[in-house]
């Protein structure tokens, strides 16, 4: 991933998940070249001189119809990032924009890191000192732990099957690049037949992750909400209250995690909501006192989420845990009382503006809907995952086509070292998610496998 | 006389060393108007092969063909004066293919000597260095020259170090130890201590060699036979061909016995005994080394290469050990066809100081110590070729920096060397370094038939090419542009000639059917063009990565930038900045565990925020 400035970068900028509108945003030297190739009418942008705004359509080959939206162009040195900046806003459907951002990496962006737009926005002097955070911020989204974990949630260990993948192909090139630089040694012969097959199996598998990546995106899009708070104080009620008897419940695909999700609409916005209740059951099971309490909180509290629901029992008082909890700012957070209705009278030391709710009663639900959904279209939700989802897919679609490639040309009996070149780019997109691979590793294996050497 | 100065003299670039490294250094250095000095233990000894008496390889070869298209002597020397000439890599793609040629080990020494004496500019003395001389030149030390046994002065603002093992070398035969820079050469502590002294950090490496044998006492009828190519090709692009008679090489295997004669003597293997600490090549292992680890091995192959044509000597290449004498002989006596062999040379290992390679700037000048240069073995490689480019390299950059005019500094695609020069400062070395093609993410484009289109042109800007060299390369590259205008503009139906050629089933056998005309395109030029069309969808998707590092390259980072005082940067980053101190934000990016965020921070610090 060389860091680059000057080049085009797009990327979808609104929330994620289902939302009104849908903004993709591309800065760079082919920005307004990325919006010619998907905006009817062209010809009113392309005479742009000025910051402005033009209604028209957008139309893809892979749409059946066209869309309308509105194409914000910021000619450069005028922009945000110092570059030509082109704002595309349609409808607010992930697969729409998700298409629509493959049309402008197509004529000519390429996908943004984390925080790329603010990095150049930043460098280019649009932002001062005052807003170096935002720069920190960047820094913390790239760190490749931060990657890491976001891609464990994101597709349940995706890197870990990478990380297989990227092994064989390593010992494939090795056997290859033994042949190029030993070829006095007697080495044993990768015969083509057995070298097409291992490639194809890898082939295969990283078809079966784009798949995976593909149909985990929709649900990962979407914003995060967790209800948070000590064992039994109602939150599966209030989970099966909120999402009510139409609501699907299931496990999350893919996890063995044992919580609960579902999608949650709100007046044309939608989030995730979590229950983490199946991993309080399991806690009960080996004995429930106040430090196990406080350790499911807190595990909850860390639980990657968009913005936490902690639910306080209105009909007893506080325990430590909780206080501990409310003690800490948290600017992700909605307080709700659960159990309001069986509340006999008024508990002392409950938190004002806590939001009073009844499951058995329905009271409050909407109250917390509104909540939730003022939440989700105030904060923008961090698009680490999101961003990283994407470049992701990109990653493992650019793999697939060297492999594809590399196939041919071993089924082909053409030239080896086109086919090591095929398996080296192939293991570098790999590399982007998994971890890039050093000559050192390469030659690592090779001296391992093969005395070499007079 | 100690202190007293006996003789001054006043040269502007002094070479330590008269090797592989050392030779290419003077020369380079002299053939751009430095005048200049080569000192040397003994002038006998120049351009002494080591290790086997062979030039070029995998990889190797295309260095070889890099030096020679500078104006280098290693290519004019090793043609004249090769015994055995192979093509290696024939069957794979022409980006594959590494010249490799046998030589007779004197000849050879004696052709290098020559051209040496030959070249204006250059004097050679037997000298022995024993001492750097330095100032303080604001808050650094420069070099002012060096001080040879006997308390003569040697003064100029250049000093190219090329040492090889000679730098406080030991030599190991079983439990038997003594100091010496090869057998029977002496060596001196006096350049370790002088570096030490500026603050450089040294480290030690283990190489080692096998015994050689008399060819009268071998039963070469019971070898295998390897004869060198039937139309032997030159390295240097100014050899039109290989006129002399080959030699052949034999080869044969261990055995069981072998193996198991090893293994019963390895309480005698200083490699085994805790005598030897220090990293050897795994590429270029002991004999004992292959037996203990690959234990599931039968054989290991051994090949004799004859040192010359005046001399029976062989050299058994395979067969690299510093056990016992009594066990080597014994060893040897086990194989097939050796059985009444005679060794003339018992095998040794050697231990060596070499400086830790990331305390050079990509020119070779130590970072620390102005006007001090190292290469070759010094900096922790192996192999002639390694040495001769790295050689060639730090002699121009030397009479550039004289001159005041930049440096010459060849990028990761442009060249071998280039790559080796980048891995070497950006990675360091944890053992000593050697050329693999693998190395070369750009493989595809650094052909050894290519070297002179790649770098001739740099070597002429700087003035390391002369006039003979370049009107071939004119020529050639006219050549080249008319048989590629003519593909481009015949057409064949809907197609034009090289949109044919590119497809893989079509050969230049074909293009000759379309266009006769053609038929007049000399076979070397045809290559060229037939390579270039063949590998150009590969070479033009590389382009795309070739250009992102270019760009990211042009992010110079000052050489006094306070890497510690970056914020938010992570520990693992910091030390990896501080100990390589990349030059730019590229080199910088290809330091191992680097990630893209750290480089983030970097780039928000440099730009000055």
């Amino acid at each position: 991933m060389p860091l680059i400035l000057d080049d085009t970068i797009a990327a979808i900028a609104s929330p994620p998940g289902a939302g009104a509108r849908g903004i993709v945003r591309v800065s760079g030297p082919a920005a307004v070249g990325c919006a010619l190739a998907v905006f009817r009418p062209a010809q009113a942008i392309a005479a742009i001189t000025r910051p402005s705004a033009v209604s028209g359509e957008f139309c893809l080959p892979s749409w059946g119809a066209a869309l309308p939206g509105e194409v914000f162009v910021w000619p450069e040195r005028r922009s945000y990032t110092g570059q030509a900046v082109v704002e595309m806003h349609t409808l607010g459907s992930p697969p729409l924009l998700q298409s629509l951002l493959h049309a402008v990496c197509a004529a000519g962006a390429r996908l943004a890191g984390p925080g790329e737009f603010t990095l150049r926005a930043f460098l280019t002097g649009r932002i001062d000192l005052t807003q170096a955070e935002a720069v920190a911020g960047v820094i913390d989204a790239a760190d490749p732990a931060q990657l890491d974990t976001a891609l464990a949630q994101l597709a349940g260990g995706l890197a870990r099957p990478l990380a297989g993948l990227r092994g064989e192909l390593l010992d494939l090139l090795a056997e290859l690049e033994a042949g190029f630089d030993f070829p006095d040694e007697d080495l044993p012969f990768l015969d083509r037949a057995s070298l097409v097959s291992r490639l194809a199996a890898v082939r295969e598998a990283v078809g079966r992750l784009q798949s995976q990546v593909q149909s985990r995106a929709v649900a990962n899009d979407l914003f995060r909400v967790v209800l948070v708070g000590s064992p039994n104080v109602g939150k599966s009620s209030l989970f099966n209250a909120l999402t009510g008897a139409r609501a699907l419940v299931s496990e999350l695909p893919g996890t063995t995690r044992d919580y609960l999700a579902a999608r949650l609409d709100l007046d044309g916005a939608a989030c995730l909501l979590i229950d983490t209740a199946g991993h309080e059951r399991a806690r009960a099971e080996c004995g429930s006192d106040l430090l196990q309490a406080a350790l499911a909180m807190t595990e909850e509290q860390g639980h990657e989420a968009d913005l936490r629901v902690l639910c306080l029992d209105a009909s007893r008082a506080l325990n430590a845990a909780e206080r501990a909890i409310l003690a800490r700012p948290d600017d992700r957070r909605i307080v709700v009382l659960t159990k309001t209705d069986a509340a006999l009278a008024q508990v002392s030391g409950l938190p004002e503006g806590g939001l009073p709710t009844s499951s058995v009663a329905r009271g409050g639900l909407d109250a917390l809907r509104g909540a939730i959904r003022a939440r989700l279209v105030a904060q923008p939700r961090a698009t680490a995952v999101a961003g990283t989802a994407a470049r992701c897919r990109e990653s493992l679609h650019l793999a697939g086509e060297s492999l594809e490639r590399a196939i041919r040309l071993a089924d082909g009996a053409e030239a080896e070292e086109l086919l090591a070149a095929e398996i080296r780019a192939a293991l570098e997109e790999i590399g982007k998610v998994a971890g890039q691979v050093y000559t050192e590793d390469l030659l690592e294996v090779i001296f391992s496998r093969f005395c070499i050497g007079k | 006389m100690k202190g007293m100065i006996e003789n001054c003299y006043e040269f502007d670039v002094i070479v330590v060393g008269g090797g592989h490294a050392g030779a290419e250094a003077a020369a380079a250095a002299a053939r751009m108007g430095a005048r200049t000095a080569l000192l040397t233990a003994n002038l006998d000894t120049i351009a002494q092969m080591s290790c086997n008496p062979a030039i070029g390889g995998i990889a190797k070869g295309q260095i070889v063909r890099e030096v020679d298209a500078l104006g280098g002597l290693m290519g004019r020397a090793i043609d004249a004066t090769g015994i055995q000439f192979r093509m290696l890599n024939r069957r794979k793609g022409p980006a594959m293919h590494g010249p490799r040629a046998q030589a007779d080990r004197r000849l050879y020494q004696i052709e290098v000597k020559r051209l040496l004496e030959d070249q204006p500019g250059l004097a050679l003395r037997q000298e022995l260095v024993e001492d750097l001389l330095t100032e303080r030149s604001g808050d650094r030390p420069r070099v002012t020259g060096v001080r040879v046994r006997g308390g003569s002065v040697y003064r100029a603002p250049a000093v190219v170090l090329c040492a090889g093992t000679f730098m406080r070398g030991l030599l190991h035969v079983g439990l038997a130890t003594f100091p010496g820079g090869r057998m029977s050469e002496e060596t001196d502590a006096g350049l370790s201590l002088a570096l030490e002294r500026l603050g450089l950090r040294l480290a030690r490496f283990k190489t080692g060699t096998p015994p050689r044998l008399n060819g009268r006492t071998i039963d070469f009828a019971r070898l295998e036979f390897q004869p060198g190519d039937e139309c032997p090709q030159p390295f240097s692009f100014l050899t039109e061909r290989i006129e002399q008679a080959q030699l052949p090489c034999w080869i044969t295997y261990t055995n069981a016995a072998v193996h198991a004669l090893i293994l019963a003597n390895l309480d005698r293997a200083p490699m085994y005994t805790g005598q030897i600490t220090s990293t050897g090549p795994r590429y270029c292992p002991s004999v004992e080394t292959k037996v203990v680890r690959f234990s599931e091995k039968e054989r290991h192959q051994i090949f004799l290469e004859p040192e010359g044509r005046h001399t029976q000597e062989y050299y058994v290449n395979g067969l690299a050990t510093s056990l016992p004498r009594d066990v080597q002989e014994a060893m040897v006596r086990e194989i097939a066809g050796l059985e009444r062999a005679e060794i003339v040379r018992y095998g040794y290992a050697i231990e060596y100081d070499f400086i830790p390679p990331e305390q050079l700037q990509a020119t070779l000048q130590t970072k620390s110590v102005d006007g001090l240069y190292l290469a070759g073995q010094v900096n922790g490689t192996t192999g002639y070729e390694e040495a001769a480019g790295q050689g060639l390299l730090a002699g121009a950059n030397a009479a550039l920096a004289l001159r005041g005019q930049g440096s010459l500094v060849l990028d990761r695609n442009q060249a071998y060397m280039g790559v080796m020069i980048d891995d070497l400062i950006t990675r360091g070395v944890d053992e000593p370094y050697r050329m693999f093609t693998s190395r070369a993410e750009h493989r595809l484009a650094l052909r050894h038939d290519n070297a002179d289109r790649r770098l001739t042109p740099l070597g002429r800007a700087v003035g390391l090419v002369d006039d003979v060299r370049w009107a071939r390369l004119e020529a050639k590259q006219r050549q080249v542009a008319e048989a590629m205008h003519l593909l481009e503009t015949t057409r064949v139906g809907e197609n034009t000639l090289i949109k044919l050629l590119r497809r893989t089933e079509v050969s230049w056998e074909d293009m000759l059917r379309l266009a006769p005309s053609l038929g007049s395109v000399p076979g070397g030029v045809a290559d060229q063009v037939l390579y270039d069309v063949k590998y150009a969808g590969y070479l033009s998707r590389q382009a795309v990565q070739v250009d992102r590092h270019r760009r990211l390259a042009q992010r110079r980072i000052p050489e006094d930038f306070d890497f510690a005082s970056v914020e938010h940067l992570r520990a693992e980053a910091r030390e990896k900045f501080l100990r390589f101190r990349p030059a730019d934000l590229a080199q910088a990016s290809r330091i191992s565990g680097i990630t893209p965020a750290d480089l983030t921070v970097l780039l928000a610090k440099l730009s000055g925020r």
